[in-house]
């Protein structure tokens, strides 16, 4: 059931098509086993035909000029397909506090370079394993007359295999601070990673040269938190509805004894449970990515899309690969690939635990 | 269904006018004893969810979304979901009218007369006449289509005979819609024809059924030789079955995402009241307690985002689809999980309680009512196998009595 306006649809619908020929799933698959690669001008490309790069980013900056309720329709599609492209990393994460923040002058030739697809770049907030909200103590941005550098290490970073630039958190004696710095002035290091269709790394920065995006920050730092939520969010149902179409189809051709396994109700309730999730997930996450459109405050809506998203992904695959039994558990089928997205997506930006936490003090509890 | 657009300055008068209404005419959730803004099943509370009803329709605020030629208002969704905005915090006792305005009125608007669309949607929307939904039968309880109470013609009357059971508020309705058999020659879903009876007929007799609650509030009802007017046929002899399937969508959309465009007080009341439970015995700080509390509230918002959603959609001119089963089984997973939590954090007090102890009371009557939301409008299991076959297409399992004359079916 879709509530969407007829012109997020068409978008939808168009960058469904590009993906859907482009990124086919045995494309994603040889892609993620290495025995492919994606082109190198394919972003810059999608960046000139659909827009997809600066979709969310001002024209005034070159870009689509877009809402974040777009957004969150065309992540739907990268999270159905998981095409190996920089959509949640850089037109997403990587976009969003540029958007934020309100130094037009600071911002501009990051803005144009993105919306060109000419650059990526990745959201730098994690120091290590369970901070949520993210803390940015060990990262420290220092002001030498006019000119900002930053030192510190940041970790987890989506960044498709290495970012143009890095959007990080850092503190300074007044308070937490955005910051950009190039790829050219820190050390990646690959992360070892659950799901195989996109490179984490964290980055270390010994005085970084640094662009201030925003100063004193910490409501800025808030949003961009509760943005990126949202829009992981949105890739998730994605992610969630290709898993419900998997398990729907195969239970529709498989037969066993005599009978096409789906009319068995037993398999035919685990589709059905899967259809609950993943419909009132979807409504969460809509509902979120519509308020982020509006520019209303997100704290429960982005938290709530977490939960009811990771959730219904995680069950999701894991009932896709019972219902196709011990083919669904082979290196050669994609289910495990949509299973190790959603484990890793659930983990990324506060867990569902963290999120429940964040409702009920978000409630006043 | 809904033929007005709005401008922003439309909402914001009419956001007001309902603003004021409310203030004039409801009582505020937080200014009522707990035990008032429970609502009941008793006469006396009839009374009191007519008035507000009378009041509401005569100040022009019932139906919003309705045909105004048919007593309604024609206005937006947006104006609906203003109104609901408005109605929060208020006490709304709406649960009289919700077989009424949630079930039978729908279908009436979709499948009835012109002549009885006139005569009856009016009187519906103000409260006047409460309907009942006569489907289920001692014999036909997830395979309504399975009914056997006949109706044979007679004239210009059809006489109706048999029994119908777990029929909400049959002890004060003024009408009922029943669907009957009508020709058991044929296969059992192509026999069935729609009724509008009045239940002050003669041959009507009402038996209430005590719930394993101890509440009442549902019934037995027989018929003994009805006689009912030819007029008071809903659609097509013997296409019964295709209204049926439509008051039973809008069924689920009622029960699982609560209340039939009546407002629905505040977002996320069941959360409200066990987050005051775990306050009260001391467990708000209980960081197990708190992920649980999280995710009861998660899921019934959740649930109230598919509801308006389900009514976007359904204002938009789409039918009720089979989704309406999704919020029927959402809704009744959150009510078994509210009752456990509960127990929970009562302990011993959820078993055995001092005289005075107002609120234990009040949970074990919650915990002993959940099971039975689970089965109203079709069990879990019928809800599984309706998304699975008609949302997502799956074969269903073999039937042996589809296409055999209902006459020759095995029945108990």
């Amino acid at each position: 059931m879709s509530v969407m306006s007829e012109e997020r649809e068409a978008l939808k619908s168009a960058v469904a098509d590009y993906l859907d020929s482009t990124f086919p799933i045995d494309k994603v698959h040889r892609i993620a086993n290495g025995k492919e690669s994606v082109p190198a001008d394919e972003w810059t490309k999608a960046a000139a035909g659909l827009g997809l790069a600066g979709l969310v980013i001002p024209e005034e900056f070159g870009g689509q000029g877009a809402s974040l309720g777009e957004l969150g329709a065309v992540l739907q599609e990268f999270g159905r397909t998981m095409a190996p492209l920089p959509m949640l990393s850089s037109a997403a994460l990587g976009t969003v506090p540029f958007l934020v923040s309100t130094d037009a002058a600071a911002k501009k030739p990051f803005l144009e370079a993105l919306a060109a697809g000419t650059a990526t770049a990745a959201l730098a907030l994690s120091e290590g394993a369970n901070q949520w909200p993210s803390v940015a103590q060990g990262t420290k941005a220092t002001k030498t007359g006019d000119s900002w550098t930053v030192s510190g290490k940041k970790t987890f970073v989506l960044d498709n295999g290495g970012a143009t630039f890095y959007v990080v958190t850092a503190s300074t004696p007044e308070g937490v601070g955005i910051f950009v710095v190039n790829a050219s002035d820190v050390t990646r290091e690959a992360l070892n990673t659950l799901d195989l269709t996109r490179e984490q790394g964290s980055i270390t920065m010994h005085n970084a040269p640094a662009t201030a995006l925003a100063l004193n920050a910490a409501a800025q730092v808030k949003q961009i938190e509760d943005l990126a939520v949202t829009l992981i969010s949105s890739e998730q149902i994605g992610g969630a509805d290709a898993i419900l179409k998997m398990m729907v189809d195969y239970a529709k051709i498989r037969a066993q004894f005599g009978r096409i396994i789906g009319s068995f109700q037993a398999i035919k309730h685990m589709c059905a449970n899967t259809l609950v999730d993943v419909e009132q997930a979807r409504g969460a996450a809509e509902d979120a990515a519509d308020k982020a459109a509006e520019g209303e405050d997100l704290t429960l809506a982005a938290s709530l899309a977490k939960v009811a998203c990771s959730q219904a992904f995680n069950d999701a695959t894991l009932t896709n690969i019972r219902v196709h039994g011990g083919i669904g558990y082979t290196w050669e089928h994609p289910a495990h690939l949509y299973f190790r997205r959603a484990r890793s997506s659930a983990a990324l930006f506060g867990t569902p635990e963290q999120h429940r936490e964040a409702l009920l003090v978000g409630l006043g509890y | 269904m809904t033929t007005t657009t709005e401008t922003p300055a439309d909402l914001e008068e009419f956001r007001l006018r309902a603003r004021d209404w409310f203030a004039k005419n409801a009582k505020r959730i937080d200014a009522v004893g707990d035990g008032e803004a429970e609502e009941g099943e008793t006469e006396d509370f009839l009374v009191v969810a007519r008035k507000f009803q009378n009041q509401l329709y005569d100040d022009g605020l019932s139906g919003l979304s309705w045909p105004k030629e048919y007593g309604g208002q024609s206005l937006t969704m947006n104006h609906q979901r203003v109104f609901n905005e408005e109605a929060s915090g208020y006490v709304m006792p709406s649960s009289p009218f919700m077989v009424t305005l949630g079930m039978c009125a729908p279908t009436i608007l979709e499948y009835g007369t012109e002549e009885q669309r006139k005569r009856h949607i009016g009187p519906m929307l103000r409260g006047d006449e409460v309907w009942c939904q006569l489907f289920s039968e001692p014999g036909a309880g997830s395979d309504v289509a399975g009914l056997s109470t006949k109706a044979v013609r007679d004239g210009d009357e059809w006489v109706i005979n048999g029994q119908k059971v777990w029929t909400s508020g049959a002890h004060f309705a003024s009408f009922g819609l029943i669907v009957t058999r009508t020709n058991p020659d044929v296969p059992k879903h192509k026999g069935i024809t729609m009724f509008i009876v009045d239940m002050k007929s003669p041959g009507v007799t009402v038996r209430p059924l005590r719930q394993m609650s101890g509440a009442s509030g549902f019934n037995e009802v027989f018929f003994d030789n009805v006689r009912v007017p030819a007029a008071n046929l809903v659609g097509e002899v013997e296409k019964g079955w295709t209204a049926a399937i439509g008051t039973l969508m809008n069924e689920r959309v009622s029960i699982g995402a609560g209340g039939g465009g009546l407002g629905r007080g505040s977002g996320t009341p069941q959360f409200d009241r066990i987050v005051e439970l775990a306050t009260h015995v001391g467990k708000i700080n209980d960081s197990a307690t708190r992920q649980e509390l999280a995710t009861l509230w998660a899921k019934e918002r959740t649930l109230a985002i598919l509801g308006e959603r389900m009514r976007a959609s359904l204002k938009s001119g789409n039918a009720p689809g089979p989704e309406g089963s999704i919020a029927k089984l959402a809704g009744s997973e959150l009510g078994k999980q509210v009752a456990d939590m509960a127990m929970t954090l009562l302990a011993e007090s959820g078993q055995a309680w001092t005289k005075d102890d107002e609120e234990s009371m009040r949970w074990a009557t919650n915990v002993l009512a959940s099971p039975g939301s689970a089965i109203a409008g079709g069990t879990p299991e019928i809800m599984r196998n309706i998304l699975g076959e008609r949302s997502l297409g799956l074969p269903k399992e073999p039937q042996l009595d589809r296409d055999m004359p209902f006459k020759d079916i095995k029945a108990n």
